[in-house]
């Protein structure tokens, strides 16, 4: 079951009707079993995983409380088997193969969600550990906030410092929160059917070598696009979701593309995981604090690991470097551009020529970094860029889209960009969710939009989401 | 008791009424966005079209059907209505859903059903088409439950396998529609033969499994017990074809099925060309259905069967005429 199944779109109001019509615990009780429901439907026997990182990590948590001078050993020890899990799963087989020539040691599969549930409980171990939290006895509730199905299987990456006293405040219904919730639901689901799995058409053939060569500038400026318009439209969902159930998670995306500096995305774009490795990675590495070499090595050493969070492939330990090197470069010429910035936005024209141009600069330099992220390997990379670059060509204009297709996809991509500029001034969907004729006008024009333009269906790859494979 | 706030009355009025004309729109788009069909089976638009109560006999079962019987030359031949509503290799547990949905707008002399979907398996590849052109309801239901796991969703929703025609590919042909798709009531007039794999084969290879007989036989007695209720005759029939059901096989259904006939070498006894009246292996073309079709316009007179229903006159002399200037 995904959020783009129709049995979710059963399962989703049936949750949230029985947990404000059920009792005290038992609405929990009922909650978990949904989650464990949720994860368990393609691969029960992954739910086992779940169950026993929630248990180790509920009584690793109380022991580091308890543990006065043994609470590192036990953090040392817990984060060891988390993490160690985590490398089993996902990083063995590449390590393995790297020394013999690409065999692989285990045969088993990816469990979904592993690197999002795995960070989130460390994350909480973390807290326990400098006393930013008390480590949680009720375990019916901290295995909620493991197992919480909206936030699941791909983010956005829980902090058990929000989710459990939101829990524990019992939340009641709430007719704006629950249709804001299924608002942003139905506009995720939009952002992905309709916008990032059209572009994705499109790219997909591009990389499996179906698009003229002259195409590939065009491509490696879609692809952003597609990228975050899925995982945009997925953390809407999951949003939209918890909302739905009276729970506000942390939000993953600010309008990334409208900054003007990569720093400036950095702060935009999947914050729930860079937020995390900022608090858990970049700050006790010594942050900024070591003066200006440190802090550029540091910025390095996150990126990398960030890379290789994503998956076990060289190209992404390069797209990682890349956007951290980005970054100290950026760093390094602030001296210089930063009076350049300040003069240019004396006037009204001045600073939205500076915006346009740094958000302009901004998402090329991110493309590019892209090419790696989404390349096969590091050899498809440099020919798709090299050919971005000496062989682009509008002659044949070949996306292997119908006329129509390619206009159904500019003016969603308008209409996703439009709410993203809303957003950033201010506007919020909990503003309709206010309202009643707009507000349902919206919902049933999101899903007309979804149901007839949607990527779905036969006719149609189905596209699964991007950072399911994380 | 506690009063529920008006708001939340203003609420679930609008959310209701949104659901409703959403449910509408999408239906809508969807059966405006699915190809048109008005022949190689499952042809619902154009029998929904015919008066109601105005057919004498009702024809079911594969391609073998569509292909094989022409109700024009039928109403030429002995002034009996018929149609036909058969779909590609479909099922017997489909047919039986047709044969409900069928009765609920017309109420024939005869019931015709063709024996070979017998041993159709649940997924035969065509169950989209038998079921999607379905009309709404309880009968569309029952068919795709009958079929593959996946299509309830299409049967539900069919934007979500139709929803690609929003974006027709350059230069694709536009929807289809047969020029005399008023004529054809149910049959597919195909022309010449084809010559794959010559030299025939005279009996299936294909295995079934018992599952498959004995859920397909399960329809069929619904179909019986139906018909009973509704003071229709039931004929059951193995199709003239050149690749035949196992003797063995249509021995035993026939052994179980009072009055069904066995019309798998009627060719011969009608006098069809080897060389000239096969499509293929188990389809007449336009001359072998017209023998066979004569064929049954004798056989149902002498078995009784009457035109008993008011009919557009004009229409199924139109028909009549159609197919004799082919002929």
């Amino acid at each position: 079951m995904t959020f783009t199944s129709f049995s979710y779109f059963l399962f989703l109001p049936l949750v949230a009707i029985l947990w404000y019509s059920l009792p005290g615990q038992s609405r929990k009780w009922m909650l978990l079993a949904s989650s464990y429901l949720f994860y368990g439907w393609t691969s029960p026997a992954f739910a086992l995983l779940l169950l026993a990182t929630t248990l180790l990590s509920y009584c690793a948590a109380i022991l580091i409380e308890r543990g006065g001078e043994r609470k590192r050993a036990y953090l040392t020890l817990a984060c060891l088997i988390h993490f160690g899990a985590l490398f089993v799963f996902k990083y063995l087989n590449f390590f393995f193969g790297a020394f013999t020539g690409g065999r692989a040691l285990l045969s088993v599969g990816l469990p979904v969600g592993i690197s999002f549930f795995t960070f989130a409980v460390t994350g909480y171990l973390f807290d326990v550990y400098r006393g930013k939290l008390s480590a949680e006895r009720a375990l019916l509730d901290y295995a909620l906030f493991v197992a919480f199905f909206p936030c699941l299987l791909a983010g956005p990456i829980g902090r058990a410092r929000e989710f459990l006293p939101q829990m524990k405040s019992d939340p009641r219904f709430g007719l704006t929160t629950v249709k804001t919730g299924f608002l942003r639901f139905l506009y995720g689901l939009f952002q992905k059917l309709v916008i990032a799995d059209t572009v994705g058409i499109a790219v997909n053939l591009a990389y499996s070598g179906q698009l003229p060569r002259g195409m590939w500038f065009v491509i490696v400026l879609l692809y952003p696009l597609e990228i975050y318009f899925d995982f945009a439209g997925y953390s809407n969902m999951a949003i939209g979701s918890a909302l739905a159930l009276g729970f506000r998670v942390t939000e993953n995306f600010n309008a990334p593309y409208l900054s003007v500096s990569v720093r400036s995305f950095w702060k935009k774009w999947h914050i729930s995981l860079t937020s995390w490795f900022r608090e858990y990675l970049y700050f006790p590495l010594g942050g900024s604090r070591e003066g200006k070499t440190r802090t550029y090595m540091n910025i390095l050493i996150v990126f990398a690991v960030s890379g290789l969070w994503h998956g076990a492939a060289v190209t992404y330990l390069v797209w990682g470097l890349l956007n951290g090197l980005l970054q100290v470069f950026e760093l390094l010429l602030e001296p210089k551009l930063g009076p350049m910035r300040d003069k240019e936005r004396q006037s009204m024209i001045g600073k939205a020529v500076a915006a346009l141009l740094g958000a302009g600069v901004t998402y090329v330099l991110i493309a590019v970094t892209f090419v790696f992220f989404r390349a096969s390997d590091v050899v498809q990379a440099l020919d798709v860029l090299r050919a971005s670059l000496l062989e682009a060509s509008l002659h044949p204009f070949d996306l292997r889209m119908t006329d129509r297709q390619l206009l159904v996809m500019l003016v969603c991509l308008g209409v996703g960009t439009i709410f993203d500029v809303l957003k950033t001034m201010g506007w919020q969907p909990r503003h309709l969710a206010r309202t009643v004729t707009p507000y349902y006008l919206a919902a049933a024009a999101l899903i007309f939009a979804a149901a007839l333009f949607g990527v779905y269906g036969e006719g149609f790859d189905m596209q699964s989401f991007v950072y399911f494979k994380y | 008791m506690r009063r529920i706030k008006p708001k939340y009355i203003n609420e679930l009025a609008a959310l209701l009424l949104t659901a409703a004309l959403l449910a509408a729109g999408l239906y809508q788009a969807g059966i405006a966005l699915m190809p048109g069909r008005d022949d190689f089976g499952s042809t619902w638009g154009d029998f929904l079209q015919e008066d109601r109560d105005s057919i004498d006999v009702l024809f079911f079962g594969s391609s073998m059907v569509y292909c094989d019987v022409c109700p024009g030359i039928i109403y030429d031949e002995s002034g009996l209505t018929s149609y036909v509503m058969a779909g590609p290799e479909q099922t017997m547990p489909v047919t039986l859903a047709y044969v409900r949905e069928t009765l609920r707008t017309q109420s024939p002399e005869a019931i015709v059903v063709e024996l070979t979907g017998l041993f159709f398996d649940e997924y035969t590849g065509f169950s989209k088409v038998n079921v999607c052109y379905m009309p709404f309801g309880l009968n569309r239901i029952r068919a795709a439950r009958a079929c593959e796991k996946g299509l309830m969703t299409t049967a539900l929703f069919p934007l979500y396998d139709f929803h690609s025609e929003v974006f027709p590919e350059p230069g694709a042909e536009p929807p289809y529609q047969h020029p005399d798709a008023r004529m054809l009531a149910g049959y597919t007039p195909v022309d010449g033969r084809e010559t794959m794999g010559e030299p025939w084969e005279r009996t299936f290879t294909t295995q079934f499994g018992d599952d498959v007989y004995s859920r397909s036989r399960s329809a069929l007695e619904e179909i019986a017990a139906l018909c009973e209720r509704k003071c229709v005759r039931l004929i059951c029939y193995f199709a003239p074809c050149y690749n035949q059901v196992p003797a063995l096989w249509r021995e035993n259904v026939l052994g179980s099925l009072d009055g069904a006939l066995d019309l798998s070498d009627l060719g011969e006894v009608i006098g069809v060309d080897k060389s000239a009246d096969w499509y293929d292996v188990l389809h007449f073309n336009q001359k072998g259905a017209a023998r066979f079709s004569a064929w049954w316009a004798s056989y149902l007179t002498e078995q009784g069967v009457a035109h008993t229903h008011d009919c557009d006159q004009a229409l199924w002399q139109q028909r009549a005429d159609y197919f004799r200037a082919g002929r």
